[in-house]
C-alpha cells in the first residue's frame, strides 16, 4: 500500500513536471542535447565533449538569470463558447490588453487547464479491471496513468503565438480546442511565456480565469426514427404542452360529480355560485417516445459506454421535439427519467445530461426495466441502447413488444454478435463501425 | 517553438570541422563539397521510402560493423571513441537522401530498420528532418579526439552562433543579445576547465574510496594497513580468484596459504619492500611459460583462475612456486621476496602454478630484515622479558612467540583506541590483547626480529572454501590475509600466529545471497570461457581480418534487396528555382510601405494576413495612434487604387499620392 501510494505521487508528479517543462523550456531540443553531451562527456580524458556540455550549462545558466529580467504587463479576456463537441474543433477567441506604453512581443499563450490527474483509489480502482501480470503491472500502470490521463483531460488545447501588441493596444488569438472526450471542461487560468534573450529559458506569468465549457457527446449520422405508434392517452396531460398537438386547454366549467379529483375544483366559481364547480379540460393524446440507455459496465471508463452515450446524443438531436415527447431514461446513482419537447426541456439539455452520465457499477440492470414498464402504457414508441444483450434485457424487450410498443434495438458490442435468427430483433452495433452500423451505404 | 534552418555553407562547415578535429580531411571534404553542391544545382530526385530505409539500413549495419570490428580487434573502449568520430560518415547517405529528395522531410519511423513500418502512412507523415540532428551530431563527433588546447572550444562558439541568432528571443535588440553570447561563452570557458577539474578530483575521490572496500591486488612496494584505525572493517564478499585441482577435488596438495607480496621495514602503520628489484623472466617461444628457478624432481600444480586490473596483476602463488604455465603475458618479473609482477592483454587468467611447498626462492635475509622501529623496541623488549620468549635456540623463540600469541590473544574485527600506547602495535601488546592478521603478522614479525630472529611480513589469501558443485576453491576478498616468513634453519618458514578461528569469525559476517551471488559469478565465469575459447580458436583477429571484408558487403547486399515496400523508379524532377530563392523579388515595393513601417517602430505591427484598412481601424481606436490615422484616410485610398485600379493612378495623381506620404511622414514620423 506504502509503495502504492510512492508510485501514484511519483506518476501524479509526471503531470506536474510536464506542465512546467512545456512552459519553462521554448526548446526542448536543447535540453536533449545537453543530456546527450552530457552523457558523452563524461569522461574528459576519452573526449572533449565536456567543453560542449559546459558551453551548452553555461548557456542555460545565463538564460535562467535572463528570464529574471523579463516583464510580462498584459491582460486578458477570454471569449469561450457554452458549448463544444467530441471530434469537432471549438475555435475561440482571446483577447490580449497591453497595459505599457512598449510593445509586448515574443509572448507564448497556455491554456491551464485542471490537473487530471485521477485520485489514488480512483486510480486503484481502474487498475482492479485488468488481469495483473507481475512483470508487467509497473509498465502496465505507467500505460494506463498515461491513457487516464489523456481521458481525463477531455480536451488539448495547443499553445499559440501572441503577435507582437502595440503600446496600449490590443490584439486577438484564436486558440483551437480539440475536444475528446465528452464531460464538463473547467478552464482554470492561463499562462503567459515569454523567452530569455537567448530563446532558451522562458519567464513564466500564471494567472487564473476561470471558465467552462460543456463538452458534449460525439454524434453519428442516425437513421429516421421510424415507429409507427399511435398517440396516447397523457393521464393528466402535461399543462406545459403548447405549441402543437392537443393540449390540455380549459374547455369548460361543470358542476361537480361524484369521482372528480379535488385539484379540478374552480374555486372562484364556487364562491360566486355557492356550490362545487370544477374546470373541464380537453385530454392530451400526443406522441412520446422514450430513449432507454443501458449505463451498467463493471469499470470506470468504457469504451462501449461512451459510444452508447454518442448513440444516444445522436438520437436525441434527430428527435423533432416540437412534434413530441422524448423520455431519457437511464441509471447514475439512481433511476432518472429526463422528459425534453413540446416545450419542457430542449435538444440542449438532453445533450448536457447525457455528456455527463456515469457508469452505474454497482446495480445491474433489472434495476432500470421497473422504471421503464411503470411509463410504458404512455410510450408510443422506445428506442433501446443497451451494452450486452442478455436475459434481463431480453426480458424487457418481450415485455415491450407484448405490450405492442414500437422498438428500435441497438446493442454495443466489441465484435460480431452470434444471435439466433429468432432473437434477431436488434441491431448490432460493433465498436471501431458504428457509423456504417447505424446508416449502411 | 522556433525551428532551425540549416543556411547554406553552415552544414558543409560543420563537416570540416569535425574532418579538422579527428584528421578526416580526406572524407570531410569531400563531404561537405557534395552537401552544398545541392544549392547550386536544379535537380532534385524522388527517393521512395525504401531508398531512405536502405540507407538506414547501410547507415546502422555499418555503424554496428565498425564498432563489431575494432572492439574485437582492439579495446572496446577504443572502439567507442573511434565509433563516435566515425558517426557523420555512417549516417551522411541519409542526409545526402533527404538534401538532393523532392521533399523537404523523411519519415522518422524509415530510420528505424526493426520497427514496423507502413510504407503508404510513412509517404503521407514526412515530418523529420534529418540535417539538424546531423549537425549536432557532425560536433559531437568531433569532440570525439581529446585535445588539450582550447580551439575546439573557441570554435564551438563561434560555430553555433548561427543556431543561436535563430533561437534568439525577438524581444530584445541585437546588442543585448550579443552580450548575453559574450557572457555565456566566458562563463562556459570557466566551466569546462571546471568540469575537467572536477572529474579529476572525483575519479581520484572514488578511487581511494572504492580502494577501501576492494583490496584489489596487492602493492609490491608497500602496504598500508589498518593499524591504529578505528571501527570495524568490511570486506567485501566478492571473489578476487579461485584454485582448481589437477582432478578437481578437494585434496591436501592445495596449500592453504597463497601469497601476493612481502615486505621487510615497517614504518608507522606502512610495510615497505626496500631495494624491490623486479627481473624479467625468461620464456619459451610461445611466451606462455615462465619458469623463475629451477624444477625439482617432485613437485605439485594447481591452477588459478584470476584477472587483470589494467592489463597488470601480481600472481598468487603457494610457497615453493617456480613455474607458471599456460600464461600469455608480454612480461613477467619477480623480485628478491618471491612476488610474480605479470602483464598481460588478456582480462581474466587462467594460469597452472608448479611449486614445492619444501623449497622457498626467496632471496637470504639482510640487515633489513632485522630492522625494528625505534617506537616499538622498548615496548618488544619488556614483553619478551615479562614473558620469558627468548629461547635457547631460534625455534625455541619460535615455539614461545606462539605460544604467548595462542594462549592470551583473540581475534577481533573491531578496531579500538590505542589508549596511552605510543603506538598501536603496543596497545595490542600490552592492553587490547585481541586483532586482526595485520596486528598478529606485524607484532610476530617484530618480536622475531627482537629476539634476532630475520622475518618479513608477507600478505596473500588463505585457500579454505571449497566448492564441491562448481568443483574448485573460492578465494574471496574477505580471506586476504597477513603472516610472517621467519628465517630458521637457513631457509624461510611461514609463521602464522594469527588465532585458528578466525576464518570462521570472517565467515560469520559474511553477506547473505553468498551462494545466489557465487552461482552467478560461476555462470559469467563460464560464459566468459566459452567466449574467450571461441575468439581464442575462431574470432582470432587475423580471421576476422581476413573475412570480415567478405561478410560485411554480403550483410548489406542482403539488407538492400530485403528491404521491403513498394520499390519506386527514381524519378529526376527540375525545380522552378532554387529553393531558396522562391520569394518573388520582383514584386513592386508599395509607397505605402514606408508608412507601414513608421508604424511598425512605434511598435504597431500588421499581421501578414490582416488588411490595411481593417489594421488602420484598429489603430484609429488606440489613444496614441488616433489622430495619425485620420490624416491617413485619403491617402489609403489612392494606395488601393495604385495597387488594384486596372487603370491605376495618373502621373499627376501618383505625385500627389507621393507628395502626401512624405508629408504624413514628416509630420508623424521625425
Amino acid at each position: 500500500m506504502f509503495l502504492e501510494k510512492v508510485f501514484y505521487r511519483l506518476l501524479r508528479k509526471s503531470w506536474t513536471v510536464q506542465w512546467w517543462f512545456q512552459r519553462l523550456f521554448p526548446q526542448p531540443g536543447f535540453l536533449v542535447c545537453l543530456l546527450v553531451v552530457l552523457a558523452a562527456g563524461l569522461d574528459t580524458n576519452q573526449t572533449l565533449a565536456y567543453q560542449i556540455t559546459a558551453w551548452l550549462l553555461a548557456m542555460l545558466v545565463v538564460a535562467i538569470a535572463g528570464s529574471r529580467w523579463v516583464k510580462i504587463a498584459v491582460r486578458v479576456e477570454r471569449v469561450l463558447p457554452r458549448f463544444g463537441s467530441v471530434g469537432m474543433p471549438l475555435k475561440y477567441q482571446v483577447i490580449v490588453h497591453n497595459s505599457t506604453n512598449k510593445v509586448q512581443k515574443g509572448l507564448y499563450f497556455f491554456e491551464n487547464l485542471q490537473n487530471p490527474s485521477p485520485s489514488f483509489h480512483g486510480f486503484r480502482d481502474h487498475l482492479h479491471g485488468f488481469q495483473k501480470k507481475a512483470f508487467t503491472d509497473i509498465l502496465l500502470a505507467v500505460r494506463q496513468w498515461f491513457w487516464l490521463i489523456k481521458r481525463r483531460e477531455l480536451a488539448t488545447i495547443a499553445a499559440i503565438a501572441i503577435p507582437p501588441i502595440p503600446p496600449r493596444g490590443r490584439t486577438e488569438i484564436t486558440l483551437t480546442m480539440e475536444p475528446t472526450h465528452r464531460g464538463f471542461l473547467h478552464l482554470q487560468g492561463y499562462s503567459l511565456t515569454c523567452a530569455d534573450p537567448l530563446g532558451l529559458f522562458n519567464r513564466i506569468q500564471t494567472k487564473a480565469l476561470p471558465q467552462s465549457v460543456w463538452l458534449l457527446p460525439q454524434r453519428y449520422r442516425v437513421p429516421p426514427i421510424a415507429l409507427p405508434g399511435t398517440r396516447r392517452y397523457q393521464s393528466g396531460g402535461v399543462a406545459f404542452a403548447s405549441s402543437v398537438g392537443d393540449s390540455e386547454e380549459f374547455r369548460a366549467l361543470r358542476e361537480y360529480r361524484a369521482g372528480d379529483p379535488l385539484r379540478k375544483i374552480h374555486w372562484k366559481s364556487w364562491a360566486k355560485t355557492g356550490k362545487p364547480i370544477v374546470k373541464e379540460e380537453q385530454d392530451e393524446f400526443f406522441v412520446r417516445h422514450a430513449l432507454i440507455l443501458d449505463t451498467f459496465v463493471n469499470v470506470p471508463y468504457s469504451e462501449k459506454l461512451e459510444e452508447a452515450i454518442a448513440v444516444a446524443a445522436s438520437f436525441a438531436c434527430e428527435f423533432e421535439t416540437e412534434e413530441a415527447l422524448l423520455d431519457l431514461m437511464f441509471v447514475g446513482t439512481e433511476a432518472y427519467c429526463f422528459t425534453s419537447g413540446r416545450g419542457v426541456g430542449n435538444t440542449e439539455q438532453i445533450l448536457e445530461i447525457l455528456a455527463s452520465v456515469q457508469p452505474c457499477r454497482d446495480k445491474t440492470f433489472d434495476f432500470l426495466c421497473p422504471v421503464v414498464m411503470e411509463r410504458a402504457s404512455l410510450l408510443s414508441g422506445c428506442i433501446c441502447i443497451f451494452l450486452e444483450w442478455d436475459q434481463s434485457h431480453k426480458k424487457l424487450i418481450q415485455y415491450l413488444q407484448k405490450i405492442q410498443i414500437p422498438l428500435m434495438v441497438y446493442v454495443l458490442c466489441d465484435r460480431p454478435l452470434m444471435v439466433a435468427p429468432e432473437e434477431q430483433i436488434f441491431q448490432p452495433l460493433q465498436l471501431g463501425q458504428i457509423q456504417q452500423d447505424l446508416l449502411p451505404q | 517553438m522556433k525551428s532551425l534552418i540549416i543556411p547554406p555553407l553552415y552544414m558543409g562547415l560543420s563537416l570540416l570541422f569535425w574532418g579538422w578535429h579527428t584528421e578526416q580531411w580526406l572524407f570531410a571534404i569531400p563531404m561537405a563539397i557534395a552537401y552544398e553542391i545541392h544549392w547550386l544545382i536544379n535537380s532534385r530526385w524522388h527517393f521512395s521510402d525504401v531508398n531512405i530505409r536502405r540507407a538506414a539500413s547501410i547507415a546502422t549495419v555499418s555503424l554496428i560493423g565498425i564498432y563489431a570490428f575494432i572492439a574485437v580487434t582492439g579495446s572496446w573502449l577504443n572502439a567507442l571513441g573511434i565509433f563516435f568520430q566515425w558517426l557523420p560518415i555512417t549516417l551522411y547517405p541519409i542526409v545526402l537522401l533527404q538534401t538532393y529528395g523532392d521533399t523537404e522531410k523523411i519519415n522518422f519511423r524509415s530510420l528505424l530498420i526493426f520497427a514496423k513500418f507502413d510504407a503508404r502512412i510513412a509517404q503521407k507523415k514526412r515530418n523529420f528532418n534529418v540535417k539538424i540532428p546531423y549537425f549536432i551530431i557532425c560536433i559531437l563527433s568531433a569532440s570525439g579526439k581529446p585535445d588539450s588546447n582550447f580551439i575546439f572550444y573557441i570554435l564551438l562558439t563561434i560555430i553555433s552562433v548561427i543556431p543561436l541568432w535563430q533561437l534568439r528571443s525577438s524581444r530584445f535588440n541585437i546588442a543585448l543579445w550579443l552580450c548575453t553570447i559574450v557572457l555565456a561563452a566566458n562563463l562556459g570557458f570557466v566551466g569546462q576547465i571546471g568540469l575537467r577539474q572536477l572529474h579529476y578530483y572525483t575519479e581520484q575521490q572514488v578511487i581511494s574510496w572504492l580502494g577501501k572496500f576492494y583490496q584489489g591486488q596487492a602493492d609490491p612496494f608497500q602496504q598500508s594497513t589498518f593499524l591504529g584505525q578505528i571501527g570495524e572493517i568490511k570486506q567485501s564478499n566478492a571473489i578476487a580468484f579461485r584454485v582448481q585441482t589437477k582432478n578437481h577435488h578437494q585434496n591436501q596438495s592445495v596449500p592453504r596459504l597463497f601469497r601476493e607480496a612481502a615486505y621487510n621495514k615497517y614504518q608507522g602503520g606502512l610495510w615497505i619492500a626496500t631495494d624491490n628489484a623486479f627481473t624479467t623472466i625468461k620464456s619459451n617461444n610461445k611466451q606462455d611459460l615462465w619458469q623463475w628457478h629451477e624444477p625439482t624432481q617432485i613437485y605439485d600444480s594447481v591452477t588459478v583462475i584470476d584477472q587483470t586490473i589494467k592489463g597488470k596483476a601480481i600472481a598468487k602463488l603457494p610457497p615453493g612456486s617456480f613455474r607458471i604455465e599456460q600464461l600469455p603475458a608480454q612480461t613477467v618479473e619477480v623480485n628478491q621476496y618471491g612476488v610474480i609482477r605479470l602483464e598481460s592483454k588478456q582480462k581474466s587468467l587462467h594460469y597452472g602454478v608448479d611449486f614445492n611447498r619444501d623449497m622457498n626462492h626467496e632471496s637470504p635475509p639482510t640487515s633489513a630484515d632485522l630492522e625494528i622501529p625505534k617506537t616499538e623496541s622498548s615496548i618488544l623488549q619488556e614483553i619478551i622479558q615479562n614473558h620469558h620468549l627468548q629461547g635457547e635456540n631460534p625455534s625455541e623463540s619460535l615455539a614461545n612467540l606462539e605460544t604467548f600469541f595462542l594462549k592470551d590473544f583473540k581475534y577481533s574485527l573491531k578496531l579500538t583506541e590505542p589508549g596511552d600506547r605510543p603506538t598501536p602495535i603496543a596497545s595490542f601488546l600490552l592492553d587490547q590483547k585481541q586483532g586482526h592478521c595485520e596486528y598478529f603478522a606485524t607484532a610476530t614479525t617484530l618480536l622475531l626480529r627482537e629476539m634476532g630472529i630475520p622475518s618479513r611480513y608477507v600478505v596473500g589469501y588463505v585457500v579454505q572454501e571449497y566448492n564441491p558443485w562448481q568443483k574448485q576453491y573460492l578465494v574471496r576478498d574477505r580471506h586476504a590475509h597477513a603472516w610472517t616468513v621467519a628465517y630458521l634453519e637457513g631457509q624461510w618458514q611461514t609463521v602464522d600466529t594469527t588465532p585458528a578461528n578466525w576464518a570462521d569469525l570472517e565467515n560469520e559476517q559474511a553477506q547473505e545471497f553468498t551462494i545466489l551471488s557465487d552461482w552467478l559469478s560461476w555462470a559469467w565465469l563460464q560464459i566468459k570461457l566459452i567466449f574467450s575459447n571461441i575468439f581464442k580458436n575462431i574470432l582470432t583477429p587475423e580471421n576476422i581480418q581476413r573475412w570480415w571484408w567478405i561478410i560485411l558487403p554480403i550483410l548489406l547486399l542482403r539488407l538492400w534487396f530485403g528491404t521491403s515496400g513498394t520499390k519506386e523508379k527514381i524519378n529526376r524532377i527540375i525545380l522552378p528555382q532554387h529553393r531558396f530563392n522562391t520569394r518573388q523579388k520582383n514584386v513592386q515595393m508599395s509607397k505605402f510601405v514606408a508608412i507601414e513601417l513608421a508604424f511598425n517602430q512605434l511598435g504597431f505591427e500588421r499581421h501578414s494576413a490582416q488588411p490595411l484598412q481593417q489594421w488602420l481601424r484598429e489603430l484609429q481606436k488606440n489613444e496614441i495612434t488616433v489622430l495619425m490615422v485620420i490624416e491617413l484616410e485619403p491617402i489609403l485610398q489612392w494606395h488601393y487604387r495604385d495597387r488594384f485600379d486596372p487603370q491605376g493612378l495618373s502621373p499627376e495623381e501618383l505625385i500627389e499620392f507621393q507628395r502626401a506620404i512624405e508629408q504624413w511622414l514628416q509630420r508623424w514620423h521625425r
